[in-house]
């Protein structure tokens, strides 16, 4: 049996079920009821089910690492507390490290003894790792810190650490959560709320729509230009980059939509992951409105530290010894952004790809507009640009589109060299004409689908421009019934009839599934 | 709460409701002889039919329930799909009971061997209803393909299959008209082909051993009728194949069930009665033709009209649907079938077709030539333009065995068939023939000087 996907029937009917039984039960019981679910839900949805032993290990470290940090801060005992954070980080890193980036160092190495004339001393491991590693570690980690900061208290129950770190919506793609989010909401009881099941469904379906209308329809497109780049040259190149963006965009957000929806009908509150990203004006504000959980996990558990140790400090003053005011302000900053950004490209996955197109890229990205700023401002008041309006945003927007598709095309492509082997092709032909003659219906979307996608895009950004002003089902909500039920109607019927799905088409996964 | 729950289920209304008006769109028809049969089979008033006929496609291609009705005044509704095995057949029967309770259920066996496709499966269960039994249908013919739970979606939620359709969506699609023909087939092969079949067929009498879990099918089967005292009556059609194989385990069912107490047909022991023609009366090994269909349905009609006291509704208003499908279905039939293959006469398959000569032409004047029929007392000569329906052009005598026809429009191709008839009891009875018959182009005029 397959294992069961977000957008799968079989898992509408395990959440609805699960949501009878939680309404059904007493409050009380509620949280174990969600543990049970997410125990099913990971032995159904599970490549490896034998996995699960790793959650179960990491839910262990971090229950007793949390115990000891607690004690050890109550007692003042320090050493206890701090050998107590340690342990808890070493297990749940150790394990990440180990089931999802052994065979990175072992490639690595082998290159390096390459250089010796030692033919693979080390051979690959094929460790299956278990679903949403990549997710629940770094909640785990951000936890135990959190506790180690004194900022949260410590969750002395197993069961209760347990469904922290396996919560089923969020398992399999995030977003990341803290503890301090969900504590209140996760543990507690919830009676039915007729506004939070019908605005949790709501999203669920919105974020179905997203995936099996639209990104699995570009999916379509990107694939048959990339698994051919030279047959498919020239524009087709950045048309990918452009599309795969899109796709990427509403495979993830959608998958957020969809746990954010599952997890708001019971009454659970998610932090959001996405907040209309294409509308950003700089990559760094992109970086604030696309995959925020992660930015905002970096930012505080990696950059923070590091800006804040005395190493740094140390290597302020030292900076402004040697080189100036101004240098010790940026070259420190530079160089402390750099470590959350490396870490962003590895946590993508264990290639030098995902380093360089998810780390490096945007790192460089931000760096070089923060060191020209002043260059920029001076040439905007001479020519008199009017920053303040609709046509600069949208330039400025469509060129973090562009560069975030350049970085992106490195995390779809397979390496490094073969990303840069794809851009070469992309500037190898001049062929506008692929727009105009019906080229572009012979990627794999025929017109109907084509226009199919082109619509459904367009209702993608109308919903994105409205939420820029607010909740949309909150404006849909003041509606007048008929207009709801149309409305919500024609999106369970467009998800069902123009959905990708069913015998004879093959479903992707979540992009970012099982990370 | 209460007000909630009122409204989502209201909502969960529509939406079904919408979803199943969807459903019925995209769905395919596949065979659509099967579909207009099955479709026919729920637009029949409740208790009216004298009996169901279940089975494959050789059902509709072998029962043409207009023509029966229109001579025998016998209302039997095919309930038949491209296949149907065994496992099949009790819930279909379950299925009709609801509307036909105290119907006769006749069961064509030639198909309860034959595997099913996916395909298959939705053509059968596109017409019907939602009902239990639909998904019996759909669990058992799944079983048998041992179709895992979550790969049946497809025929549960047809939609999970059919939903990309709707880049296919068309006139008929929209404007689904059922033919009224009773499930009488249609089919452009049925119609105009006719194959020899005769080098291939080969039939024998000896029994193979029926599976066990055929065997354990059909004793539900009939463990059911007995229980339900339901009237059941099997047939195995006069298919022509090859296979002795196939003949063994047909003639084992039909054994098994005469040995429960249920009456059996096997018409291959009567094919001479029927007065099929291997060479002339099927368009392949499996399907009767229509002129091979016109005869099977003569004969089991005249069959169940003679064993089972159906009470004769023509002439009932209420009926009139009946009267209705057989003349459309006369007109349908008209090109394709000679006057005499529908009307009330006797027929007499002992007198061989003619075999006819070429066309001998001069002019416009044709002239066919056959030889002889031993034992006919003389001829009927059709001639047929292009495509329009054959046409009575003469009755010679016996002696005569040519006939010259000068009415051929010019450059126009006509084709001719005889058929020989002999006298019965100062009655007329009409012989075989070929259908195909023999065909010449009218010459035009030369240029003159």
């Amino acid at each position: 049996m397959l294992p069961m996907s977000l957008t799968s029937l079989l898992f509408f009917c395990f959440f609805i079920v699960s949501l009878g039984i939680y309404y059904l039960i007493p409050g009380r019981f509620q949280w174990m009821a969600l543990l049970c679910f997410s125990v099913a839900f990971f032995l159904l949805s599970s490549n490896h089910p034998y996995t699960g032993i790793y959650i179960l290990v990491s839910v262990i470290a971090t229950t007793i690492s949390a115990r000891k940090i607690s004690d050890g801060l109550t007692t003042g005992n320090k050493t206890l507390a701090r050998r107590a954070v340690i342990l808890g980080l070493v297990v749940n890193v150790g394990l990440l490290a180990a089931l999802k980036y052994t065979n990175f160092f072992i490639l690595n190495f082998n290159k390096i003894a390459r250089l010796f004339h030692i033919v693979n001393p080390l051979h690959e491991v094929a460790w299956a790792a278990p679903m949403g590693i990549s997710f629940y570690t770094l909640s785990v980690v951000g936890y135990l810190l959190n506790v180690y900061w004194g900022t949260v208290p410590a969750q002395r129950g197993f069961f209760k650490t347990a469904l922290f770190t396996g919560y089923y919506p969020q398992l399999t793609s995030g977003p990341i959560t803290r503890y301090e989010q969900l504590k209140d909401t996760l543990y507690a009881a919830h009676s039915f709320d007729e506004r939070n099941v019908c605005f949790g469904l709501q999203r669920m379906m919105w974020g179905a729509f997203k995936k099996i209308v639209l990104s699995s329809r570009i999916g379509i497109v990107v694939d048959t230009i990339y698994a051919n780049p030279t047959t498919y040259d020239g524009l087709y190149i950045w048309l990918a980059a452009a599309l795969f963006m899109l796709q990427l965009y509403t495979d993830f957000s959608g998958c957020m939509d969809i746990i954010i929806g599952a997890s708001e009908c019971y009454g659970i509150k998610m932090p959001e992951n996405f907040r209309t990203p294409f509308f950003s004006r700089s990559v760094q504000e992109f970086w604030q409105r696309w995959h925020i959980t992660l930015g905002a996990w970096l930012r505080d558990f990696i950059f923070y530290p590091i800006l804040y140790s005395e190493t740094w400090r140390s290597l302020t003053q030292w900076t402004k010894a040697h080189w100036g005011k101004k240098a010790s302000k940026q070259l420190p900053l530079y160089l402390g952004l750099l470590c959350p950004w490396l870490l962003m490209g590895l946590w993508h996955g264990g290639g030098w790809k995902y380093v360089f197109g998810q780390g490096i890229w945007f790192w460089s990205c931000i760096v070089l507009a923060q060191l020209f700023e002043p260059f920029w401002k001076k040439v905007i008041s001479f020519s008199k640009i009017n920053t303040e309006c609709f046509s600069w945003h949208l330039f400025q927007s469509l060129q973090v589109y562009a560069l975030v598709c350049f970085g992106n095309m490195f995390f779809r492509l397979d390496s490094l060299k073969s990303t840069f082997k794809t851009m070469h092709l992309g500037f190898s032909k001049w062929n506008p004409e692929i727009f105009f003659d019906g080229s572009l219906y012979k990627l794999g979307l025929d017109s109907k689908d084509f226009t199919v996608m082109v619509i459904g895009l367009l209702i993608l950004l109308l919903v994105s421009a409205l939420q820029e002003k607010g909740s949309v089902r909150e404006m849909v909500s003041r509606q007048n019934i008929t207009f709801r039920w149309v409305l919500w109607l024609g999106l369970i019927l467009a998800v069902i009839i123009f959905g990708l799905y069913g015998p004879g088409y093959n479903p992707q996964a979540f992009i970012y599934e099982r990370f | 709460m209460n007000k909630f729950a009122l409204k989502m289920l209201l909502f969960l209304m529509v939406l079904g409701l919408v979803l199943s008006m969807i459903c019925k769109l995209m769905e395919v028809h596949g065979s659509i002889t099967g579909h207009y049969c099955i479709n026919g089979f729920y637009r029949e008033k409740g208790g009216s039919l004298d009996a169901v006929y279940i089975g494959g496609s050789v059902v509709f291609t072998s029962w043409i329930a207009p023509i029966a009705w229109n001579k025998y005044g016998i209302m039997v509704h095919p309930y038949a799909n491209s296949a149907q095995p065994i496992e099949a057949v009790l819930p279909i029967i379950k299925e009709t009971r609801k509307t036909q309770p105290n119907a006769l259920y006749i069961v064509c066996i030639n198909g309860v061997y034959d595997s099913i496709s996916g395909n298959q499966i939705h053509w059968l269960i596109a017409p019907m209803p939602l009902s239990t039994e639909r998904f019996q249908i759909i669990d058992a013919l799944c079983d048998v393909k041992q179709i895992s739970l979550s790969n049946r979606l497809e025929y549960y939620f047809p939609l999970y299959r059919f939903h990309y359709r709707w880049k296919e969506l068309g006139y008929r699609d929209f404007h689904y008209a059922y033919d009224g023909l009773k499930g009488a087939s249609t089919t452009s092969a049925f119609l105009k082909d006719s194959r020899n079949v005769s080098p291939k067929f080969r039939f024998i009498e000896q029994k193979s051993i029926i599976p066990p879990s055929i065997q354990k099918t059909l004793e539900e089967l009939l463990d059911y009728s007995d229980a339900e005292g339901l009237q059941v009556l099997f047939v195995t059609l006069p298919q022509a194949r090859s296979n002795k194989d196939y003949w063994a385990k047909l003639n084992a069912i039909s054994n098994f069930v005469k040995m429960r107490g249920y009456m059996h047909i096997n018409m291959l022991e009567n094919m001479d009665e029927i007065g099929l023609d291997l060479a002339t009366d099927y368009f392949d090994g499996n399907h009767p033709n229509i002129h091979g269909a016109l005869k099977v349905t003569q004969f089991f009609g005249e069959y169940l009209s003679s064993n089972y006291r159906f009470k004769d509704k023509r002439g009932n208003p209420s009926y009139s649907d009946w009267d209705s499908a057989y003349k459309k279905y006369s007109k349908i039939i008209a090109p394709y079938t000679l006057d005499i293959e529908t009307n009330y006469e006797e027929r007499d398959y002992t007198l061989v077709a003619p075999e006819l000569n070429n066309v001998s032409v001069e002019g416009t004047t044709l002239t066919v030539s056959w030889a002889a029929t031993s034992g006919a007392n003389g001829y009927r000569i059709y001639r047929k333009e292009n495509n329009s329906a054959w046409k009575k052009i003469a009755d010679i005598r016996a002696e005569t065995l040519q006939y010259s026809d000068k009415q051929c429009s010019k450059g126009k191709t006509c084709t001719y068939t005889v058929v020989p008839w002999r006298t019965v009891n100062n009655i007329k009875v009409w012989g075989n023939f070929n259908v195909t018959g023999v065909k010449a182009k009218a010459l035009l005029d030369a240029p003159s000087g």
